[in-house]
């Protein structure tokens, strides 16, 4: 059950990722990644870490895609009418092929799905146990991002601000 | 009962009965209530000529959508016009799946009702419900006119900068109660207090900020008829009908939130829980095979509070302009609401240590 669960969810988010870049139209590209990003948060689960896959769908699909949507929106994008060269239409059918190839060789020869299936403790992938991993073991680097985080967002500030500043309203 | 006894029969079965009962039942007397609670409070008889009391003026409604000729106005994206309204009604639904509203007892162990008893529930309900905005964003731009894509980026705006109050107002609640499961939370809330009295700052800058979530007055300049038109002004028919839907849909949910966090779920009073009910009465509730029906009742009653402040207030007060919206939003309730986090830090600091 849960491996056949996988095969679906892994075979939508591929398909979902190759229509990305397939799609000409750039919000229907972002609603294509939509879709694989749900397809991965149904990995998540299936891999006994529910609270990865609530946060991959609160994260990037309900804050990171919304505003990349929203960007996309006010630019007003037009459908690319340029026709392909030949060297692209070949590499859209190589890829076609490809991807499926991939796909069954990551579950046939790496074996992917035993993941879904293995043995874990029981509160494995819990919000206690990753709140635990986070602010225990990984605290440094779970520091540092933040860090890193805020400096991105104080030079947000910071330069919007000097952009004011110099044409004062 | 071959019902019963399938897992996946089950499953469908009560995922069938209680999304059924939140859009047929529960949205079909919102909206009958919403008519008749500002016939109230503006001093007229609101519905009263189909059916008795005027009970069947939803469904008269409801006639008159399905039957209305679907426009479709030219040049506007196929795929996406014909998909935003399904974005809008898919999270209001699935984010259903996660909220228990009630108590029963299963082989000796408390079991709250619910569809699916998920660990990381509250967080599955916020991020579900947070993907409503994607119909704004793609029902504006669909549609190939002006309005509604200014429409829809103002309300697109106006709900992910008010989704960062509720999320710290949220977050108080989860540390107070220690857990993300909304059955923890409402054990915790029994334990100790509800929430709404140990954090009501909380609550408050909760309640503001679901208002503008769902586009409700005094936030709904989303489609405020007096405002810039809609996102969803080139709808019509059923489509409209179910932006209509999800709209209150989405009330039931987070009211059903507001109460589970806050107002202490199906317990039955502050301080005073069923078992001291029980106890009083000399009649064992919490064993009863009656339990889960005392529970959802008690449940919807306290839902039924919440909504009625939902209505109370949109007939009540007047329209924010949309700066004062925004100056409200990221100027006064997410420091706010920053500031009632860390002053639930402490006061959660403090109680342990104590």
């Amino acid at each position: 059950m849960t491996s056949w669960l996988f095969y679906g969810f892994s075979a939508f988010a591929v398909a979902f990722a190759y229509l990305v870049i397939l799609l000409r139209n750039p919000i229907h590209s972002g609603l294509a990644l939509i879709g694989s990003f749900f397809c991965v948060s149904g990995l998540f689960v299936l891999m006994h870490a529910p609270f990865l896959g609530v946060i991959q769908i609160l994260i990037y699909t309900g804050a990171i895609l919304v505003l990349f949507l929203y960007v996309m929106m006010l630019l007003n994008l037009k459908e690319q009418q340029k026709e392909d060269r030949l060297w692209q239409t070949v590499a859209r059918y190589v890829a076609l092929l490809l991807i499926p190839l991939g796909w069954m060789f990551s579950l046939k020869v790496l074996n992917f799905q035993r993941l879904v299936s293995r043995s874990l403790p029981e509160d494995f992938g819990s919000v206690h146990s990753v709140g635990q991993q986070l602010l225990g073991s990984y605290v440094l680097i779970f520091e540092v991002s933040s860090v890193v985080l805020l400096v991105a967002m104080i030079g947000v500030v910071v330069l919007t601000q000097k952009k004011s500043m110099e044409n004062p309203r | 009962m071959i019902f019963f006894q399938s897992d996946w029969l089950g499953a469908a079965l009560r995922i069938a009965v209680t999304t059924g009962t939140i859009f047929g039942v529960l949205v079909y007397f919102l909206v009958y209530a919403e008519r008749k609670v500002s016939a109230f409070i503006q001093d007229r008889v609101g519905p009263n000529r189909v059916g008795p009391l005027g009970l069947l003026q939803g469904l008269a409604d409801g006639v008159k959508f399905i039957f209305k000729e679907d426009l479709q106005p030219a040049n506007v994206s196929k795929f996406l016009y014909a998909f935003a309204p399904y974005a809008a009604v898919f999270p209001a639904i699935l984010a259903f799946a996660a909220v228990p509203y009630g108590l029963r007892e299963i082989d000796g162990k408390m079991v709250p009702v619910a569809i699916a008893n998920i660990n990381a529930g509250v967080l599955f309900t916020i991020s579900v419900s947070s993907l409503g905005v994607f119909s704004i964003i793609l029902a504006g731009w669909a549609s190939n006119s002006k309005y509604p894509i200014l429409g829809g980026l103002r309300a697109a705006a106006q709900v992910i900068s008010y989704e960062i109050p509720l999320g710290l107002s949220i977050m108080s609640v989860l540390l107070l109660a220690g857990t993300t499961d909304f059955y923890g939370i409402v054990q915790a809330q029994n334990e100790s207090v509800w929430f709404v009295f140990l954090c009501p700052l909380g609550f408050l800058l909760f309640l503001i900020s679901v208002f503008a979530e769902t586009n409700r007055l005094p936030f709904d300049m989303p489609e405020g008829e007096t405002e810039i038109i809609g996102f969803h002004s080139e709808y019509s028919s059923l489509k409209f009908a179910m932006f209509f839907m999800a709209e209150y849909a989405n009330m039931v949910t987070v009211s059903c939130v507001g109460v589970l966090l806050f107002l202490g779920g199906w317990e039955f009073l502050p301080g005073y829980s069923w078992q001291d009910l029980s106890l009083a009465i000399g009649l064992d509730l919490l064993n009863h095979p009656v339990l889960w029906f005392v529970t959802v009742v008690w449940f919807l009653t306290k839902l039924s509070f919440l909504l009625f402040l939902f209505i109370w207030v949109r007939w009540t007060l007047p329209r924010f302009r949309y700066d004062q919206l925004m100056r409200l939003g990221w100027k006064r309730l997410i420091p706010l609401s920053l500031f009632n986090l860390i002053l639930t830090m402490v006061v959660t600091v403090w109680m342990v240590w104590r």
